[in-house]
């Protein structure tokens, strides 16, 4: 059984059903839509692609660990998933941001009928929690002048943010 | 989040607008013109006027680059997902984060959850980096993780800065503390009302009056880093004398302490409300095996024992069925011995059962051990909710064979400890056993015979009654090389040489979750002849969900980080 997805630039993708009940929203819409194609307007048809990839690939993933809360911290990124996530910039946040949309989860918590708060924890340990990974290594041990210059962000603070921030970076300042 | 192409056009209104009254500014106009007439005051004029046009351009240039940092991914992530991000590094970088841009800074400031757990090089904090940690998570109890310092072999907070005193009230979980001169000064004169979980060095100093002074410790780990056997020695004089403290531990962890079972039999008498008690890598002090005394009645609450990696003498003093650490019913035990260096006979001395490979202590109850050849861990897993696993109505084993801990050098011996063996006999205690599940993983090394051999046979009908159901899995991580000439239809024979004597009564089903050859099918069915009931071979291959071992209480919080569930809700 498969179902169809609307992508916000018009393009129709047939997905198994089983794949796509890994993403939480079109669960969610599969039940009210009936037969109608599921419209997705937050997400375009690259970055869908992607994402379909991942829960393609990771439809028989085992059920992740048990999370109590105490997640972890680790940046560790397994070989396919970096490979996966080794996209550009303007991709990775929209992969970040279309995988927080849509709720991603684990195909396993469907079938097994486990809560959905349960659920939602582990939605974190998918696609967007790669792509936050990604940008968490990237960040890491840079100075800020330099993730500006990654990111093609500016500095926008005002003077007196400017003073405060020359303080801390004082305190700090190792030895 | 992106702006709408209308949120943008209201923005570019908005800075037009803005830009226009900048360089109208009619203050700023007035200024200069009086600045020509009236002498006295003209600098005073200019002055004002500069002052007043460099606010205001400041103020358009400001929402200019506002404006264009929220056309750019990053700096416009949603701010759960920018704090998320920002917890996957350490609090320095959390500060570094700060100094970025304006939506960075406030998205940080204002996530509190972000600045409670402290990783900094402590040693070097200084006054305002604490007060800013304190001001920053606002009320939230504060995790701190100090450094480990070794000084003149013992472990020492020296250069702990006193700034860190003044976060002390709002501490919840300290780690890597060092008990030293520091320590027993600071921590002992600064109230730590919310201090629930504290993970020690030990060094020369004694504990006792520490933990006199904490008496809403429940979570407690003692440590001596290194190795140096000599100073494991641990003083357990006087703890007697911090009993209400101890009566509130729930969690008790020893680290590469050295001890004695009898001293540990007294520390249990003195924690009865004990849930976890995890004694990992730790030497006995004594030569030979302690004279067991029942510490039963003190554990009442124990849910999870751990002894990883002990000595085997110490080991082989709780694993006697009366010993000093006798476990009660639904308690998880942990269990890893380095078989090689365990003398294979010590089950029998501890009048275990001589033939048994499979050592269970209590009744359909806790944990099982395999020592002689094999090199396996066997666990049993009652069903949890980590396990996921559906329950049917009574009682599921789930065994699973597979080697750990071995050191990658002793990777040779593989050769010899190659065959696990999972024998019914050993499981004749389980009376209310309903379903077997054996998950085996076979070695990765090229090995002429990885294999698994189970035994289960009509002795098991007999002293499992109630048992209809079992399942045999292989969970096949690597690919397995087979350097004999084995065909490859052969498989399933290199990983499955079992004798099912089957008993009609007991086994309505079997599955076995494998890649069986089409030209095997026949041998395979001759094997389970008798079989009534269900006979399904899963040709997928099975997920390969190894059952865990509730984790263990962290306490060096390294590569974690606590974050509340709440954290979605986390800012206004």
């Amino acid at each position: 059984m498969s179902i169809t997805i609307v992508t916000s630039d018009n393009e129709q993708f047939c997905v198994e059903k089983l794949v796509a009940q890994r993403i939480a929203l079109i669960e969610d819409m599969v039940e009210n839509a009936g037969d109608r194609p599921i419209p997705l307007p937050n997400v375009t048809a690259s970055v869908l692609r992607k994402i379909l990839e991942y829960c393609e690939h990771h439809k028989n993933d085992p059920l992740p660990p048990y999370d109590d809360g105490s997640r972890s911290r680790t940046t560790h990124i397994s070989e396919w998933d970096q490979k996966f996530i080794t996209v550009d910039q303007e991709m990775l946040f929209e992969i970040i941001l279309a995988a927080n949309y849509l709720e991603m989860k684990p195909l396993l918590y469907v079938r097994l009928n486990v809560p959905r708060v349960q659920c939602l924890t582990a939605c974190n340990a998918v696609a967007g929690d790669i792509g936050c990974k990604t940008v968490a290594n990237m960040i890491k041990g840079k100075s800020p002048e330099e993730i500006r210059k990654l990111f093609n962000i500016v500095n926008n603070f005002t003077p007196e943010e400017e003073a405060q921030i020359r303080k801390e970076a004082e305190w700090a300042e190792d030895r | 989040m992106i702006p709408t192409p209308e949120g943008r056009a209201a923005v570019a209104r908005d800075i037009a607008s803005l830009m226009e009254t900048v360089f109208s500014n009619m203050a700023s106009r007035e200024l200069i013109i009086q600045s020509a007439t009236n002498k006295q005051t003209s600098t005073q004029c200019l002055d004002a006027a500069n002052d007043a046009m460099a606010v205001a351009f400041g103020k358009l240039s400001a929402a200019m680059k506002r404006e264009r940092n929220a056309l750019i991914p990053a700096a416009a992530l949603p701010p759960e997902l920018l704090t998320r991000i920002f917890g996957l590094n350490d609090l320095r970088s959390t500060v570094v984060a700060t100094a970025v841009c304006h939506r960075w800074r406030v998205t940080a400031i204002s996530a509190s959850w972000l600045w409670t757990y402290v990783d900094l090089d402590t040693s070097n904090m200084s006054e305002g980096m604490a007060s800013l940690i304190c001001e920053r998570s606002r009320d939230m109890p504060i995790d701190l993780h100090l450094r480990l310092i070794i000084h003149r072999h013992w472990p020492s907070n020296s250069g702990l800065p006193i700034s860190l005193t003044g976060l002390l009230p709002r501490v919840r979980s300290i780690s890597n503390l060092a008990v030293d001169d520091w320590m027993l000064q600071y921590m002992g004169y600064t109230p730590t009302p919310r201090l629930e979980s504290c993970h020690l060095l030990l060094g020369g100093r004694p504990l006792h009056s520490f933990l006199k002074q904490h008496t809403c410790l429940s979570h407690l780990s003692l440590e001596f880093p290194g190795t140096q056997e000599t100073s494991g020695a641990f003083h357990i004089l006087r703890l007697s004398d911090a009993k209400d403290t101890l009566l509130g531990l729930r969690v008790l962890h020893l680290h590469n302490v050295r001890i004695s079972a009898s001293e540990l039999h007294m520390i249990v008498e003195l924690t009865p409300n004990i849930e976890e008690l995890a004694v990992n890598d730790c030497i006995s002090s004594e030569s030979d095996y302690h004279m067991p005394l029942d510490a039963s009645h003190c554990l009442r609450r124990l849910r999870v024992l751990s002894l990883l990696r002990c000595s085997a003498v110490f080991a082989a003093s709780f694993l006697h069925n009366q010993g000093p650490i006798k476990v009660r019913s639904n308690t998880h035990v942990q269990l890893g011995i380095d078989t090689y260096k365990t003398p294979s006979t010590w089950p029998l001395q501890r009048e275990a059962y001589p033939n048994t490979r499979l050592h269970i202590l209590e009744k359909g109850k806790v944990f099982f051990y395999e020592t002689d050849q094999s090199l396996t861990r066997i666990v049993y897993t009652k069903v949890s909710p980590i396990a996921s696993f559906p329950v049917v109505n009574g009682q599921l084993v789930r065994l699973v064979a597979f080697p750990e801990y071995i050191d990658p050098s002793t990777i040779e011996m593989l050769a010899i400890h190659r065959l696990v063996r999972v024998n019914s006999e050993s499981l004749y205690t389980l009376t209310h056993l309903k379903e077997l599940h054996i998950d085996f993983q076979p070695v990765s090394v090229n090995e002429p015979d990885p294999g698994l051999s189970i035994i289960l046979n009509h002795g098991l009908a007999a002293s499992c009654p109630q048992l209809h159901h079992i399942m045999i899995r292989f969970l096949k991580s690597h690919v397995h090389d087979v350097t004999q000439e084995q065909k490859p239809e052969d498989d399933l024979s290199v990983f499955l040489d079992a004798w099912l004597e089957l008993h009609r009564r007991v086994f309505p089903s079997v599955h076995i979750h494998d890649r069986i050859q089409p030209s095997r099918w026949n041998e395979y069915v001759d094997v389970f002849r008798g079989l009534t009931g269900e006979f399904i071979v899963d040709d997928r291959r099975p997920t390969c969900t190894l059952p865990k071992f509730p984790s263990l209480t962290q306490f060096i919080p390294d590569g974690s980080r606590r974050q509340p569930l709440s954290f979605r809700n986390d800012y206004v």
